[in-house]
């Protein structure tokens, strides 16, 4: 097969305008003066990194205004009662403590605090003893 | 004194690794510039594009000889970095003739045709039609082993393919070639 195609077309002359190799090796022989190589520089092979470390940044700040934006400003005080509260709530029926526990002025009475413990299963001697000792 | 025309390889490895870049780089220019030109031609098809390409390649040389870490031969660095670079030539001006609603195997075909540095007679241009109608793979292996006799062995380095897959390229490129002839002249 290959010798059939030798044999019988044979390889075409191709041939290059005169003179044409003389100057080939003078042209690309001023390449190494015409580009430069550039060497990364230090911090150059660091980049990546800071790029990376940049994203976490920036996504940090973003994060942090959401926060501030969207979440009330509260004393720790304030927390700390809501916290409290939280845990009296009762699990099976929060609303008795939620709906009762509140004076018309936002304050929690001594008798709400005896109602929700009564609620919650505290016997009344208890209450009484815990009574006494303050 | 030696002159830049008769470095070896290893001559010009050793200029490199003396930090003498500028002359290896010319060692390189003078022992393989014309090599290169021959073996980029045969696959664009033109003078002036094979100009323009072998400047290419060589400024790629240029920034690639740094890199350069004596795995393979020289020889075949140097055609691996040739072969890559006139392929993706070529895909960009595929693409550029689709773009233009045109072929670049009827583009290959005129510039065959009205190539004047081409003497050839019909069969020897249907001959260079067909190779350019190859996949770029059957063509590589097929140019450099028929135009340009390069071995098995060598183009297996250069493209990192077996030798019994580079016999099979060869094989089917040679029967894809004989029948583009077959069609083209009425049997030669």
């Amino acid at each position: 097969m290959e010798k059939d195609l030798i044999e019988r077309v044979g390889k075409p002359a191709i041939r290059v305008p005169e003179g044409y190799f003389e100057g080939l090796g003078e042209r690309l022989g001023r390449i190494p003066s015409e580009e430069t190589v550039v060497k990364p520089m230090a911090w150059m092979k660091l980049k990546p990194y800071l790029a990376l470390a940049a994203c976490f940044a920036i996504a940090f700040a973003i994060g942090t205004a959401i926060l501030k934006t969207t979440v009330s400003k509260q004393s720790p005080d304030q927390l700390y009662n809501e916290t409290v509260f939280a845990d009296m709530v009762s699990v099976s029926h929060p609303d008795l403590f939620i709906l009762g526990m509140e004076d018309e002025d936002g304050s929690i009475s001594e008798e709400d605090i005896i109602n929700y413990l009564i609620d919650t299963g505290v016997s009344a001697e208890q209450i009484e003893f815990e009574r006494q000792e303050e | 004194m030696k002159t830049f025309t008769n470095l070896t390889d290893h001559e010009i490895i050793q200029l490199f690794n003396d930090g003498q870049q500028d002359k290896a780089f010319n060692g390189i220019v003078a022992s393989y510039g014309e090599r290169l030109y021959w073996h980029v031609r045969h696959f664009v098809c033109s003078h002036e594009d094979t100009d323009d390409l072998l400047q290419d390649i060589f400024v790629k040389i240029w920034h690639s000889l740094p890199s350069f870490r004596g795995e393979s031969r020289l020889y075949t660095w140097l055609y691996r970095i040739a072969t890559n670079e006139t392929l993706n030539f070529l895909r960009r001006q595929k693409i550029r003739s689709a773009l233009q609603f045109e072929s670049l195997s009827s583009e290959m075909d005129r510039r065959i045709d009205e190539d004047p540095y081409l003497d050839a007679d019909a069969l020897q241009r249907e001959l260079s039609k067909a190779v350019a109608k190859l996949p770029d793979k059957q063509r590589t292996v097929f140019i450099m082993r028929y135009f340009e006799d390069v071995s098995y062995e060598d183009i297996s380095e250069i493209l990192g393919t077996s030798v019994g897959a580079l016999k099979a390229s060869y094989h089917f490129a040679a029967e894809k070639i004989k029948a583009e002839l077959e069609k083209n002249t009425g049997g030669y």
